[in-house]
């Protein structure tokens, strides 16, 4: 039975768009699909940081910001890391983007297309430093993140030698540590 | 306390060594394998070497990405200053300064873990020698007191040392920067190179190297140390041991020799003075754990607590011989504090390179040795001494684009690295003043009922003068290199910050005016050495572990010899 219902989550949870996560429990959506509930954040504000980070970085032929865990780790460091201030602003970016949406289609962002979502965070640079502070939190989160720094960097975690001077090519991206 | 005869002879050595930390691990190896009976104490738990919890860890793996919360920051108030020592891969080396509490009459950063092996496992690894130009300063000037030694007493014992350790490094002939007995050196990169370059074509006096950093570069000898990985974790312990630490070098040769003892949860109290023959009997320790006290005695006392709790326990012995402490009749013990003042320089970005990258993480950087005061020619007006110059060049890693950037654009450009930039920072030699003091408040007992320390050191005229030179100077040499968007800068330094700590019973030809002789004996406590930052009597600009060490191999060896002269 347990399994059973084990997968009838990750169903739902893939329909969101999420992988598997820790998170226990779950609440309805609008799609009709359960969210599932943060530490911090309730499950309609995880899913709207979802989807802000991966407006960010979406999934190309490396992995989104939300494979790579983003959304989670910043509902961890809001229930346990960030201090009050730091969480306010936190929280009054998400407010601010969600604001940005409907003044400027009308529509909650989470029914936006994404050359539309994309649209509200770049409109996000006229509003204090929202739009550093996401973005910021959202690169720094994904490349210290296993998979932002295995998949979408160069990882080496032992080199063994130093070479001062390479052709950038042999590396073509940045290293990871 | 009452020993019968054989209690006694239990907790007797030929030799205790007070701290295991970089002095005392060398003279742990050197006493032992001398032949004596050494007992090593150290206040701090045992490490051994490769008990490194987190060497092996990625940012993931740790919570938070390494950072502590406001709420775990609350342990480590001062040692959070130098904002690069405490995080989740580190907090375990570090005091927490809730437990070890001092008290600062001016602000001071004192950054320090109680474990075995002490900073050795958490130094900068920049190794130096001093030259003459250091060791006649104070002469020549007429600042405090001469030293005892000049370059040629001390030369064979920075071979002998540097040999050991292991340093690679370059030999390149500068008379302020002597060459040395080294390893293969690690490379420059593409920018540091061209700098390299222009300075040497631009200034007939700027001269820049790689870095002379204790890490094994050649895989032989070194008693099975392995050779560097760049992997750049060193704070965290190496499990290859291939940077040198006690941990994994000068302990495991002085166990080898079965003649050491380690006692951990070790606090000295105090060293014991023989009331008839005046010489050290032996140390009064406190167990961290149990709160017992205990007695331990020995012919020879090695103290290389590191200079604050070296300064602190020969304050802290007195007798009736020695009312303000061991062998301070000249009244300078806990005196002309010193460290290096930094936290100034330059950096610029270059163009032109962005084809060019690296590969490794190389834990070691550039030095630009001193270039003021060494001659008519380069005479400052407003300053005397001079600074040295650290840092080095790279390339970001991942990086925050300038324009604003979404979506796909964004992860293509991020995950590039970012443009090259240098950093030049500044360390500066710090005057030996009779002011700068430390003092023990034994009003603020500690939970084993030792006095505190209070400091009360402050950087003087010369000191922030030398800074304007060293910030200015900086951007002079990145400007003449071809660096754009240059920006100087002085974040100040609280005395301590450099973690360079000396002074506090420096040596001296005469004992009316110093604490140590020419072979770091206490002039009037003859079986006493004291050979960590303590000793020093002018602080150079130089990181200075490297003199520590080569100052212990001596000490060692003429105390072994005048122990078996029967004059000891």
């Amino acid at each position: 039975m347990k399994r059973r219902s084990a997968l009838k989550h990750t169903a739902l949870l893939t329909a969101c768009g999420f992988s598997a996560g820790t998170i226990a429990t779950f609440v309805s959506s609008c799609s009709g699909a359960a969210l599932p509930e943060g530490l911090y954040l309730s499950a309609q504000q995880l899913n709207l940081l979802g989807l802000v980070v991966d407006t960010f970085l979406p999934k190309t032929e490396t992995p989104s910001a939300t494979e790579a865990g983003v959304h989670t780790f910043l509902d961890q460091a809001l229930n346990s890391a960030m201090t009050e201030e730091e969480k306010e602003t936190f929280m009054k970016s998400l407010e601010v983007v969600q604001n940005q949406s409907r003044t400027k289609y009308n529509k909650d962002f989470e029914k936006l297309n994404s050359e539309e979502r994309e649209a509200v965070l770049l409109s996000l640079q006229d509003i204090e430093n929202y739009f550093e502070l996401l973005q910021g939190a959202t690169l720094y989160v994904y490349y210290t993140s296993e998979k932002g720094a295995k998949d979408a960097l160069v990882y080496d975690p032992v080199p063994g030698r130093y070479i001062g001077c390479l052709p950038y090519e042999e590396v073509g991206k940045a290293w990871a540590l | 306390m009452y020993f019968n005869s054989k209690g006694k002879e239990e907790v007797t050595y030929d030799a205790i060594v007070v701290g295991s930390g970089i002095s005392g691990g060398w003279a742990a190896k050197e006493l032992t394998e001398k032949g004596l009976k050494v007992l090593l104490l150290e206040r701090g738990r045992l490490v051994k070497h490769g008990e490194y919890p987190t060497a092996n860890l990625d940012t993931w793996d740790v919570p938070n990405r390494g950072r502590l919360t406001e709420a775990e920051w609350k342990d480590y108030e001062k040692q959070r200053r130098t904002g690069y020592t405490v995080s989740h891969f580190t907090k375990h080396w570090w005091v927490k300064d809730t437990e070890h509490p001092y008290q600062e009459t001016k602000p001071f950063d004192w950054i320090r873990g109680y474990h075995l092996g002490g900073r050795s496992l958490l130094w900068g690894r920049q190794s130096y020698r001093l030259s003459d130009i250091d060791f006649s300063a104070n002469a020549r000037e007429g600042h405090a007191v001469d030293w005892p030694i000049r370059y040629k007493d001390i030369a064979p014992w920075y071979d002998y040392v540097e040999g050991y350790i292991g340093v690679s490094g370059q030999n390149v002939g500068h008379p302020q920067t002597p060459d040395g007995n080294f390893q293969p050196a690690m490379d420059l990169n593409c920018v540091e190179d061209h700098t390299r370059q222009q300075l040497k074509q631009k200034f007939n006096d700027r001269l820049l190297m790689i870095g002379r950093a204790a890490h094994i570069t050649k895989p032989e000898g070194h008693n099975g140390r392995g050779t560097c990985q760049y992997r750049n974790r060193c704070v965290r312990g190496c499990p290859y041991g291939a940077y040198f630490s006690s941990n994994a070098s000068t302990i495991p040769a002085a166990e080898a020799t079965g003649n050491l003892t380690i006692r951990p949860h070790s606090i000295v109290h105090s060293v014991i003075l023989d009331k008839k023959s005046k010489r050290a009997s032996g140390v009064q320790v406190i167990d961290a754990e149990t709160m017992e006290a205990h007695e331990f005695y020995a012919r020879i006392v090695f103290v290389c607590a590191s200079t604050l709790p070296t300064a602190s326990i020969l304050l802290n012995s007195k007798s009736d011989r020695f009312p303000n402490g061991l062998g301070n009749d000249s009244g300078e013990l806990g005196h002309n504090l010193m460290d290096h003042h930094f936290h100034v320089g330059a950096r610029g970005e270059i163009e032109g390179f962005d084809d060019q990258y690296y590969s490794g993480r190389r834990a070691n950087g550039i030095f630009i040795p001193r270039f003021r005061n060494i001659n008519g020619a380069t005479k400052m007006k407003d300053f005397t001494r001079g600074y040295g110059y650290q840092g080095g060049a790279s390339r970001g890693g991942w990086h925050i684009p300038r324009e604003a950037l979404v979506g796909k654009k964004l992860k293509e450009v991020s995950s590039q690295p970012h443009g090259w930039g240098m950093n030049l920072l500044a360390f500066g030699e710090c005057l030996p003043y009779h002011s700068n003091k430390m003092t023990l408040r034994y009003d603020k007992p500690d939970k084993w009922g030792l006095p505190t320390l209070d400091l009360d050191v402050e950087w003087k005229e010369n000191e922030l003068n030398m800074r304007q030179d060293m910030k200015s100077q900086a951007a002079e040499m990145l400007e003449a290199s071809g660096f754009k968007n240059i920006r100087e800068y002085d974040d100040q330094s609280n005395p301590g910050n450099g973690i360079h700590e000396m002074g506090a019973a420096r040596m001296g030809r005469n004992p009316k005016t110093s604490i140590l002789n020419k072979y770091n004996q206490i002039h009037t406590v003859k079986n006493v050495f004291v050979t960590d930052g303590a000793c020093m009597t002018s602080a150079g600009n130089q990181n200075p572990s490297l003199t520590y060490m080569a100052l212990t191999a001596r000490a060692a060896d003429y105390a072994v010899t005048q122990l078996k002269k029967g004059n000891l």
